[in-house]
């Protein structure tokens, strides 16, 4: 790909964000369209209930699947940086079956819906600390041990979250399906308030390991030769990666595929310094998940949103494959 | 004027010892070549000289000061490992740059005029220039070898250590790479490498270490420690050593 066709998609990439986020206020059950949208933001003249559905459903909304789509691309890119696996997502290091547990806990005993959020996110982040903490030895964490601890703890809460879900009645089974396919409906702004401002925050510090995960694509010893340090960078890569899935997991619950596909997305148009890698994974992510969840409430009679990204993500990464496939018997 | 010293090096893991009262020194203009069995320690002496591994005990010093008192130790210091991969698909050109990060600012991002000055001249003296855009997996072994010669050179440290650079690859691209280290000690570079060829060892290295079991058999000027005995004692062979123009050969 040449430089300036490079540069030419990133522009449209970059123009895609605001487009998608006018569309996705303009689209829903209620009768307000582009043009109650453009006089909102324009200040003129606008009914109360028009206001309402624009500044109150459907921002909060679209918001939504920008901040979960920017958090779970940065955090792929950073976690397949620092694992050097390009197979590596988000939901690696237990993160997924950590809230997920937690989530069918919490439906299973009827606890209130406030908490809901608020106990996947510790479930991610008690989950990716503990596999962290089997990882840890003699103070080094080698990668193969971390990945492997990853999916021996997924393992075994899957299997605890499979063990809840057997023994609930159908209307708890089906509220647990709902989150953990991934959802936006229904979205306010108080399920933004708890996750935005460190969502932002992870989002600016990862730019800060730009640096450092250009290095880690090197193996072990020629990285560390060029002064990097292993082992802070696993630590606040993991840390970071995992504040940013929890926040993300907390908003929509498990959203599939995103962290996965966006980065080599982005890598096939910025090519592979995390300089660029890092926020475009987080504009695509916004982007494709924006452009996801207005696909799934227009057409697709309000799916969850995790089941979207899942169906277009998969044959997008096979059509990756085969092209990378092709590529290597030239 | 840059000298290495190890100075006792011991090195235990779980008890068992891999090196075992090592100390050598080698200085600019010099290449040191290190060589013994598979196990006798050569790679861990090797990441002991890039500070990669802390010695049980002993020191590794710069100059005369240790290495934890070495300013900016990653811009003087560079290694070549065995392994020459990269995860993505990353240019040579891009990799080369990378040579560079520990010269940056911690919170700058591009290269300045001097780094990409440093990244041109890596390219051009690895006969890379045209290879700049090329992405590194597509590479041959000895191209990559040269591609990986380059980050090091680009790093601009006055130390280069190498573990096997010839390791997988034919004759010509073992004999263009060693042609260029031997380009490097002549320009004042301080070298080091683990060689497996002991003729090769003989013909390119001026200083030898002989390990065998983690300890040293004999280290010093090449004329001095490449003999029969020496070599018997480290490699258990009958090798007989014979003067063949101006080098000495290994007959085996």
């Amino acid at each position: 790909m040449t430089a300036s066709m490079r540069s030419i998609l990133v522009l449209i990439i970059i123009g895609s964000l605001p487009c998608l986020f006018l569309t996705s206020l303009s689209i829903g059950d209620a009768d307000v369209g582009p043009q109650q949208v453009l006089n909102y933001f324009f200040g003129e003249k606008i009914t109360s209930i028009d206001r309402l559905v624009i500044q109150d459903i459907r921002m909060p909304r679209a918001l939504a699947a920008v901040l979960t789509g920017a958090a779970l691309g940065i955090s792929g890119a950073m976690l397949q940086g620092m694992l050097r696996n390009p197979l590596a997502s988000p939901f690696l290091l237990g993160i997924s079956s950590g809230a997920g547990v937690c989530v069918v806990i919490l439906f299973a005993f009827n606890v209130a819906a406030f908490w809901i959020p608020v106990g996947a996110w510790l479930g991610a982040v008690i989950a990716a600390a503990l596999v962290f903490f089997i990882s840890y030895q003699r103070q080094h964490i080698s990668l193969e041990r971390l990945i492997l601890a990853g999916v021996a703890v997924s393992s075994v809460l899957g299997s605890i979250q499979a063990i809840f879900l057997l023994r609930s009645d159908d209307t708890r089974i089906q509220n647990s399906l709902t989150w953990l396919s991934g959802t936006l409906a229904a979205r306010t702004w108080d399920d933004l308030a708890f996750t935005w401002v460190p969502i932002v925050v992870c989002i600016v510090a990862s730019l800060a390991f730009a640096k450092q995960l250009n290095l880690a694509l090197l193996d072990d010893d020629t990285s560390q030769s060029l002064g990097l340090s292993l082992i802070k960078l696993r630590l606040m890569v993991g840390f970071i990666a995992t504040i940013l899935t929890a926040c993300a997991v907390c908003i929509s619950g498990l959203v599939g595929f995103v962290g996965l596909v966006i980065p080599h997305m982005v890598r096939l148009v910025c090519g592979t310094n995390f300089m660029y890698v890092l926020p475009m994974s987080g504009l695509m992510g916004g982007v494709v998940l924006l452009g996801a969840d207005a696909l799934a409430r227009t057409y697709l009679w309000e799916l969850p949103v995790g089941l979207v990204t899942s169906l277009i993500g998969s044959p997008f990464f096979i059509y990756l494959l085969q092209r990378r496939r092709l590529r290597q018997s030239m | 004027m840059t000298q290495l010293d190890a100075c006792n090096l011991n090195f235990l893991v779980e008890g068992s010892s891999i090196l075992e009262n090592v100390s050598l020194s080698v200085s600019s203009g010099e290449w040191l070549g290190i060589a013994g069995l598979n196990g006798s320690g050569k790679s861990t002496l090797l990441k002991c000289m890039a500070g990669l591994l802390i010695p049980s005990s002993g020191q590794m010093s710069m100059n005369g000061q240790p290495y934890s008192q070495v300013d900016h130790i990653h811009r003087k210091l560079s290694i070549m490992s065995q392994r020459t991969d990269v995860l993505t698909a990353m240019s040579v050109l891009d990799l080369v740059r990378l040579g560079r990060y520990p010269h940056l600012p911690a919170w700058s991002f591009s290269l300045s005029t001097i780094d990409h000055e440093r990244v041109e001249y890596a390219l051009d003296f690895t006969g890379l220039n045209d290879f700049r855009h090329r992405q590194v997996n597509t590479l041959s072994g000895g191209e990559r070898q040269r591609a990986f010669l380059a980050l090091s050179l680009a790093q601009d440290g006055s130390v280069l250590l190498f573990d096997e650079p010839t390791n997988h690859l034919d004759l010509v691209a073992q004999i263009q790479i060693l042609s260029l280290l031997r380009r490097l000690a002549d320009q004042g570079k301080v070298v080091v490498s683990v060689l497996h060829d002991l003729n090769q060892l003989s013909k390119y290295c001026s200083r030898l270490a002989l390990l065998r079991d983690g300890g040293l058999v004999a280290e010093g000027a090449m004329d001095l420690v490449f003999t029969s005995p020496n070599l018997k004692l480290t490699f258990g062979l009958d090798i007989d050593v014979v003067q063949s123009h101006d080098r000495l050969c290994a007959i085996i």
